[in-house]
């Protein structure tokens, strides 16, 4: 009968496992990245911080929180972030909220805009290769998945570069990124590549996804029901095979989206955008810890975030579940 | 390496990997690639890969470079070779520390139960909450740079993964009559384990290991590729890819034959994974 | 329409290179109710599915006709063919949880089977209430709102052949739609489709390996092993005088007499005839029965029997022992 416990119940248990996974991720953040590497950011202090003013030290020091025990400092350090201050970048003295807040849109335009291209024909070709099993455009198919996942983002995104450099004299410079908000088609062209290098590996994903799903399902008894009531072959594959579909690979969509939105590191690098992943790369090379623990928590929390959206999704589109 | 573990002629695993056709092309490749491996670490290529010549700088591919020659005049085909067998030691080390670590904590914890089973189970939680490639980087950071940490930084990511693949089957024969029988007739837990838990736990394991290899490789690779796990001059497939993007236009063969060889040992691997899984689970079968 | 309703003549089907069905000839007259039985890989299910057009993607129909009300629907088109199932010809199958789209509601489930015959949509709705209603499913404008896993098992069953009966098809083929329930609600249920087809002159086959539905519910039984009827019989015939020894042995292990008021003593699964069911890959070169057979005779080991006016059998049943 219907579910028990009802679906308020199951939100808050939802949301209530979530906060402790979250403060869980920031343990694991703050003894990573603040625990493991005291000694070099005491050091870096020391020196390189020579270079700022003593007001940025001193938020730098009391950011890191140098002078207290370790619980104090992750108690410290937590409740700082939850008010939002996220330190100072040791290299620029730019407060890393500042960092993050211009470098989020970038990575998350370039995730939803390889979301964007990869879903369609991903569920596209996975619903080819199901089609007919076995044969030559399933094997087809899925060799060209197999090759999507195979093919390294960087190596995609260097090729992809030196064609635009020949072919367009088109070189990636971080100084001259378009925000969307000041030239529709100028940022689109400044994405677009790298985000169809990034499509390629999803798209796979999501094929080989959908593929498994389509076929199970198309395999199952109530695909049988449905065509001996005589309704139509298109009918059957869109109303009922792909429907029964869309559970799986909606969830996988949505987890590869929060894996994108820590998975754009190489891509941005090799294109040279200022997202989170360049932030995140230039802060592990240049030991700015404010910034990479600042980041790793962010992007964490946002795959977390998208997970538990994720998994509400699922509840809604499966009638079993609520 | 783990996956190449000897087995007996005629245990059917190995003769369901052959029967399967992805299977067979996985065993094929990976033993080729292994051959090439070993090649490279005895010291049997005809270059040194580390060795500078001006005069053979850029070389397209011949029958004295086959894979031609880099800016440095070093032969691409050593370094090339050398490099997989560097990527292939940081995912075997990486993988096989994942595998041992978190299938023992798995099993622990889905036998044991209680507080531990707890506590393990929602550490491993926790380090899903990361995106793999972000808590990767984020323990590179803190360690540093090298290969040794790229391995650590996988080994973190992938043991809760074993974890879980190793918890599941032990929770259920855990639970099975057979083993509910076996304790009645006073067998202690190390003869349950090894007799009932391990051969259900192995299965699953084994097939997680080489999806978890090809994986290592390009993450190990990608690492490289944005200078964070081996360094120079020591050769690296993501490395040479790095160094090989400007000269892409002149020197095609400096890019495309490390970067083919990462798309093999990736394709490989998944094959196997295919073909381990078709013998394990007949109805996945793509023979 | 005179003549029988369907007509299968010489029916064969092989899954890849394996005959499962292996010429088989039987025909069923409008209202006629007839049962199918044999053991599980005997072939019934595999007939039913020729005959629906539903035959798994590895199996196919190799020879033979079905003619539907005089046309051999093996040759029509396939826009033709799939006007024919469900508005036509309708098939209830084993398991009603999972013969149920798990996401749709139940009474659109039932309107997209009317829809697709062209039944207009107020038109479509009103007969799906009705048929709930028929199908003895109280409240019918709640039930159909329900999913199915928010129903019971015996619900869901009745679901399943208010879906097959709302186009009102003149043949129903029931593939075992009772074995997943409990006995006393495969009792109601058995009798409220009794009830519907009388209702509705529904010709019904019968497909189970349940003796004791079969006394109940049909005249006419045919005996499948190993891919061939075995025997074809009037139920009452079959039950007083078996003529085959498969037939004879199903019979002898059935429980006690009914009760009187009809309900069978006990379900009985097909009894255990003495050897192994037959493997269709390895079939003997004679009688396909005759290595479990206690009337072998030395031809039965070299020819297959075919199918005479009752039974296909080499020994005739006064020189059985």
């Amino acid at each position: 009968m219907a579910g028990s416990g009802g679906p308020l119940r199951f939100v808050l248990g939802r949301l209530a496992g979530t906060a402790v996974t979250l403060f869980g991720v920031a343990v694991v953040v703050f003894v990573v990245l603040r625990a493991l590497p005291g000694d070099t950011i005491t050091a870096k202090l020391g020196t390189e911080a020579a270079a700022l003013d003593p007001d940025q030290r001193a938020a730098l020091t009391r950011y890191y929180g140098l002078d207290k025990g370790p619980v104090e400092q992750f108690l410290g350090w937590l409740g700082g972030v939850c008010q939002g201050r996220l330190g100072v970048s040791l290299d620029t003295g730019v407060p890393v909220r500042t960092l993050i807040a211009d470098a989020l849109p970038v990575t998350v335009e370039l995730a939803l805009l390889a979301m964007l291209i990869a879903t369609p024909v991903g569920v596209a070709l996975g619903i080819l290769a199901a089609s007919r099993p076995g044969r030559a455009r399933d094997l087809t198919t899925q060799t060209l998945g197999l090759f999507g996942l195979a093919l390294p983002e960087f190596v995609l995104a260097s090729v992809c570069v030196a064609v635009l450099a020949t072919v367009f004299s088109y070189f990636p410079d971080p100084g001259t990124y378009t925000p969307l908000t000041e030239s529709v088609g100028g940022n689109l062209s400044q994405l677009i590549y790298p985000a169809l290098v990034l499509a390629v590996g999803l798209a796979a994903t999501i094929m080989r996804t959908t593929r498994t799903a389509y076929l199970e399902n198309a395999r199952s008894e109530f695909v049988r029901t449905a065509r001996g009531k005589g309704v139509s072959p298109l009918r059957v594959r869109l109303g009922h095979i792909l429907r029964a579909s869309l559970v799986p690979i909606l969830t996988m969509t949505g987890i590869q989206f929060g894996y994108l939105l820590g998975g754009t590191v190489i891509v941005e690098q090799v294109f040279a955008l200022p997202g989170l992943g360049r932030l995140l790369l230039q802060g592990i090379t240049q030991q700015d810890y404010a910034v990479v623990q600042s980041t790793t928590l962010l992007v964490a929390t946002a795959f977390v975030l998208v997970n538990l959206a994720v998994d509400l999704l699922y509840r809604l589109l499966d009638p079993r579940t609520r | 390496m783990t996956t190449q573990a000897p087995r007996a002629r005629h245990d059917p695993l190995t003769r369901g990997v052959w029967h399967d056709r992805n299977g067979r092309a996985g065993t094929i490749l990976t033993a080729a690639l292994l051959l090439a491996c070993l090649t490279a670490a005895a010291g049997l290529l005809p270059y040194d890969p580390l060795a500078q010549d001006p005069t053979t700088r850029l070389r397209a591919p011949s029958a004295a470079h086959w894979f031609g020659t880099d800016q440095f005049g070093r032969d691409v085909l050593a370094r090339t070779l050398t490099g997989i067998a560097a990527s292939l030691r940081v995912a075997a080390v990486a993988v096989a520390c994942a595998a041992l670590i978190g299938s023992f904590l798995g099993v622990l914890a889905g036998y044991v139960r209680g507080r531990l089973d707890a506590v393990v189970s929602r550490l491993a939680d926790i380090l899903f909450a990361f995106p793999a490639i972000l808590l990767a980087l984020a323990i590179v950071a803190a360690l540093g740079q090298g290969w040794f940490n790229t391995a650590v930084a996988i080994a973190v990511v992938y043991t809760p993964i074993f974890l879980r693949v190793a918890r599941g089957p032990t929770l259920s024969v855990r639970e099975a009559e057979y083993v509910k029988a076996a304790k009645v007739l006073g067998y202690g837990p190390a003869r349950i384990l090894l007799r009932h838990v391990v051969p259900n736990v192995s299965a699953p394991v084994v097939v997680q290991t080489t999806l978890a290899l090809s994986w290592a490789i390009l993450t190990e690779s990608g690492l490289s590729f944005l200078g964070l796990g081996t360094q120079p001059p020591q050769p690296s497939l993501g490395l040479m890819v790095s160094e090989a993007r400007n000269l892409l236009t002149e020197a095609w063969w400096t890019l495309a034959f490390p970067a083919a060889l990462i798309v093999v040992a990736v394709v490989a691997l998944n094959l196997l994974g295919d073909g381990l899984r078709a013998a394990l689970d007949p109805r996945e079968g793509t023979r | 329409m005179n003549g029988p309703l369907l007509e299968v003549r010489d029916l064969r089907a092989a899954v890849g290179d394996l005959d499962v069905v292996r010429g088989i000839s039987f025909g069923i007259a409008p209202g006629e109710t007839v049962g199918l039985v044999g053991e599980s890989g005997s072939g019934k299910t595999f007939t039913a599915l020729s005959v629906m057009g539903l035959l798994p993607d590895a199996a196919r129909v190799t020879g033979g006709s079905i003619a539907y009300e005089g046309r051999d629907i093996l040759r029509l088109p396939e826009r033709e063919r799939r006007s024919l199932r469900g508005a036509g010809i309708a098939m209830i199958h084993q398991e009603p949880l999972t013969a149920l789209n798990p996401l749709m509601r139940v009474g659109a489930q039932i309107i997209e089977g009317l829809r697709a015959h062209g039944v207009p949509r107020a038109e479509a709705r009103r007969r799906m209430l009705d048929t709930l209603d028929e199908v003895g499913l109280p409240t019918p404008d709640r039930t159909a709102r329900r999913y199915p896993h928010q129903l019971s098992g015996g619900q869901r069953q009745r679901i399943v052949i208010a879906m097959a009966l709302a186009p009102r098809p003149r043949l129903l083929i029931a593939d075992e739609p009772t074995t997943a329930l409990d006995a006393t609600v495969q009792q109601q249920i058995l009798a409220q489709v009794d009830r519907l087809r009388r209702d509705h002159d529904l010709a019904v086959l019968w497909i189970t390996h349940d003796l004791g539905v079969v006394a109940r519910l049909t005249r006419r039984v045919l005996v499948m092993y190993a891919g061939r009827i075995v025997e074809d019989a009037p139920v009452r015939a079959l039950y007083a005088d078996p003529r085959h020894p498969y037939s004879a042995g199903l019979i002898a292990s059935l429980p006690p007499a009914p009760a009187p008021d009809g309900t069978p003593a006990e379900r009985t699964p097909l009894p255990a005839i003495g050897g192994t069911p037959p493997d269709l890959a390895a079939l003997p070169p004679g009688c396909p029965f005759a290595p479990r057979c206690p009337q072998r005779a030395d031809r039965c080991t070299t020819e297959e029997p075919p199918l005479t006016d009752r039974t296909a059998c080499w020994v005739p049943k006064e020189k059985w022992t």
